[in-house]
C-alpha cells in the first residue's frame, strides 16, 4: 500500500509523531528501530542543546495523557553530527526531522542544513508546540508569521516540506492556507491541544515547567476536525494524528482526508501497535 | 485485547493471565501467570502493565515479584479492582536497568527501602537469604506486604512519620556494611545516597517516576540525575546513588 505524501513516497501510511517515538532506544531495546512504521519522524530538533522542563512532565487524563515535556534534545550540531547519521543506519525508510525554534533564523538555518543531508528525507516544520516559552506554538498562532516562516524554509530547502499544526488556534483552516501560500508540500494535523493540570492546593500548574498539552483518545475528534478544514481550505496531503489507536481509526482519518496516518501517545502502551493496525489494514 | 497483542516486540508486549487478587492490607497482591515470553529480569527491572478493558489510558510501571508457586506485582486496591483484575493484561518488558548484584552479600549488603519500593527487595531476599532489610511504610494498614518479601531478615518496620535514615545511620556506624542497596521516592534515594557517601559506603538507588511508555519514548519519567534531568526509564530506575548527589 504505498504512497505518496507531499512529494514524501512510504511504502505504507503510517508514522510515528514527532516526540513519541525514539528510534535509538527502540533499536536497542526491542532490536528494531520503527517496528510497523514507513519511516521514522525524529523528535522536535532545536538550535541549542535543550535539557527540556522540571518534572513532573506528565500526567494521566481520562482517555488520554497531558504533557510539558519542553522540547529536550541535543540540539542542532549534536544531531547533525551524531544522532542522524546513526539514524540511519538503523531506521528502515525515510527519516523526516521535525525542526522547532524559538525565531524565524532558528528555523532557516536548521532546515539549511538539513538540506544538505541525505540522511533526511523530509522537513516538518514544528510551529505548535505548547511547552515552550516563546516561539513554536505563537509563530504557528499566527497566519503572517506562519506564512513568512514557511516561505522562508521553502527557500532553504528543495526537500518535502511539512508543517505541523496546532489545533488551539481560533481557525485552523486560516493557519492551513498561510502554510500553503508559503510553499508547504503537506500538513500535519494535530500537535497536543493545551490543556493543563493543577495542583489543587496551590492552584499552580502541576507541571514543573508550566503550560502542557492533550493528547490520546480524547482529542480523535478534534484531529477529525482539523483534517476536514484543511482539506477544505487546502490543496495540500495530509499527515493525520491524534488518538489513533486502531485500523478503523486510521480509516477514519484517511476519509476526512489524510494520506497518511501518525501514531503517538497509543505507542506508549503497545510499541508494535504500528505492525498490528497494518496487519488489520490489510485483513 | 485480540488481534493487538498478536503483534509484539521481542520484549511484548504479552498476554499474562490474571490468577487472583489477594488484599494485601489497603493494598492488593495480583498473582499473574506469564507468557513463557515474558522474563521476570533482574530486580529493579520494571514491567510495564495494561488492560485495555480497563479504566487507565496508560500502562503502569509494576515491579514483579517472585512468589512461591509464581509471579505477582503489589498496586493499591482501587486500581485493582478497577483495571488489574484481568482476566488478561498486557505486559511489556523487562525495562530499565536492574541492581548490579556482583558485590551483593548478606554480610556487607544492606537493603533500605519505602512503600512500592519494599517489592523491589523480595527478588534480592530471594536470591540472598537473611540480608538486612530496614523498611518504612506510609501507614500501618500496609504492614501485610512485608509477607510477600520473603528471605530478609526485618528490622522492626519505620511507619510514618518515622524515617529509615535513622536506623540507616546506625547501621553504617557499625563500619559492617560496605553496599546499601534501596528503592524508593526521589527523596528517600536522595537521603540514603547523601548518608553514604557521608559514611564512605557505596550505594545503588532504585527510583520512581511517573511513566508513560517505560522506554525512553515519551521522555515523561526524568529524575534530577548528574546535575540535570535525565529519563529514569533508561537511565535507571537503579542508578549509582552518587548521581543523585552531583
Ligand atoms: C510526550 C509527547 C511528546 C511530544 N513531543 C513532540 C515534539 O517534540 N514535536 C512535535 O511536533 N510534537 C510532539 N508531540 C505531539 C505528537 O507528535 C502528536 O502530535 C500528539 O501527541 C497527538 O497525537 P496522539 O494523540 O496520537 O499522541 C508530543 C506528544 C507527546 C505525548
Ligand atoms: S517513561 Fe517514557 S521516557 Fe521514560
Amino acid at each position: 500500500m504505498s504512497i505518496t505524501v507531499g512529494r514524501l513516497a512510504l511504502a505504507q501510511p503510517l508514522l510515528n509523531g514527532s516526540g513519541t517515538w525514539d528510534a535509538e532506544q527502540a533499536h536497542r531495546l526491542f532490536g528494531e528501530a520503527n517496528p510497523g512504521l514507513a519511516g521514522f519522524v525524529t523528535k522536535t530538533i532545536t538550535p541549542e542543546p535543550r535539557v527540556g522542563n522540571p518534572a513532573p512532565r506528565i500526567a494521566p487524563a481520562r482517555q488520554g495523557l497531558l504533557n510539558s515535556i519542553g522540547l529536550p534534545g541535543p540540539g542542532r550540531e549534536a544531531f547533525l553530527a551524531t544522532l542522524l547519521p546513526h539514524l540511519r543506519t538503523i531506521v528502515d525508510g525515510p527519516i523526516i526531522c521535525s525542526v522547532g525554534g524559538f525565531s524565524l533564523a532558528d528555523y532557516v538555518d536548521t532546515v539549511a542544513a538539513l538540506d544538505d543531508d541525505p540522511a533526511c528525507a523530509a522537513i516538518e516544520l514544528n510551529v505548535s508546540c505548547p511547552n515552550v516559552e516563546s516561539g513554536c506554538a505563537s509563530i504557528g498562532g499566527d497566519a503572517g508569521e506562519t506564512e513568512r516562516l514557511t516561505a522562508a524554509a521553502r527557500r532553504a530547502t528543495t526537500k518535502p516540506l511539512f508543517v505541523k499544526l496546532s489545533a488551539s488556534v481560533a481557525d485552523i483552516a486560516v493557519i492551513a492556507m498561510a502554510a500553503e501560500a508559503g510553499g508547504a508540500d503537506a500538513l500535519v494535523c494535530v500537535n497536543t491541544v493545551k490543556a493543563t493540570a493543577v495542583d489543587r492546593r496551590s492552584g499552580k500548574s502541576w507541571f514543573g515547567g508550566g503550560g502542557g498539552g492533550l493528547s490520546g483518545a480524547s482529542i480523535r475528534p478534534v484531529a477529525l476536525h482539523a483534517v476536514v478544514a484543511c482539506r477544505e481550505a487546502t490543496q495540500l496531503d495530509i499527515v493525520g494524528l491524534g488518538g489513533v489507536e486502531c485500523a478503523d481509526d486510521v480509516r477514519d482519518l484517511v476519509a476526512a482526508g489524510a494520506s497518511a496516518v501518525a501514531l503517538g501517545t497509543a505507542l506508549f502502551r503497545n510499541p508494535a501497535l504500528a505492525c498490528a493496525i497494518t496487519a488489520d489494514l490489510a485483513s | 485485547m485480540s488481534g493487538v497483542l498478536e503483534h509484539a516486540t521481542r520484549l511484548g508486549p504479552y498476554r499474562a493471565r490474571v490468577m487472583g487478587v489477594e488484599p494485601l492490607g489497603g493494598l492488593a497482591l495480583v498473582r499473574v501467570e506469564l507468557d513463557s515470553r515474558t522474563e521476570v529480569g533482574v530486580p529493579g527491572q520494571f514491567h510495564m502493565l495494561s488492560n485495555p478493558a480497563g479504566r487507565d489510558y496508560l500502562s503502569r510501571p509494576v515491579g514483579l515479584i517472585e512468589l512461591d508457586g509464581g509471579v505477582g506485582f503489589v498496586v493499591d486496591q482501587a486500581s485493582a479492582a478497577a483495571d488489574m483484575a484481568g482476566p488478561e493484561i498486557a505486559v511489556l518488558g523487562p525495562l530499565g536497568r536492574g541492581f548490579d548484584l556482583s558485590e551483593t552479600n548478606a554480610e556487607t549488603t544492606l537493603l533500605v527501602a519505602a512503600g512500592f519500593g519494599l517489592t523491589v527487595m523480595a527478588g534480592i531476599g530471594r536470591m540472598h537469604r537473611h540480608i538486612r532489610l530496614i523498611a518504612g511504610l506510609r501507614q500501618s494498614d500496609h504492614l501485610p506486604l512485608l509477607e510477600c518479601i520473603t528471605g530478609v531478615t526485618n528490622d522492626a518496620p519505620r511507619i510514618a512519620p518515622d524515617l529509615v535514615t535513622e536506623p540507616l545511620i546506625e547501621a553504617l556506624a557499625s563500619g559492617r556494611y560496605t553496599q546499601v542497596l534501596a528503592a524508593g521516592p526521589t527523596g528517600l534515594g536522595t537521603a540514603v545516597a547523601r548518608i553514604c557517601a557521608d559514611h564512605g559506603v557505596a550505594s545503588q538507588v532504585a527510583l520512581e517516576a511517573p511513566m508513560a511508555c517505560g522506554f525512553g519514548a515519551c521522555n515523561g519519567c526524568v529524575v534530577p540525575l548528574d546535575g540535570t534531568w535525565l529519563r529514569c526509564c533508561i537511565e535507571g530506575p537503579v542508578v549509582d546513588g552518587a548521581r543523585l548527589l552531583a
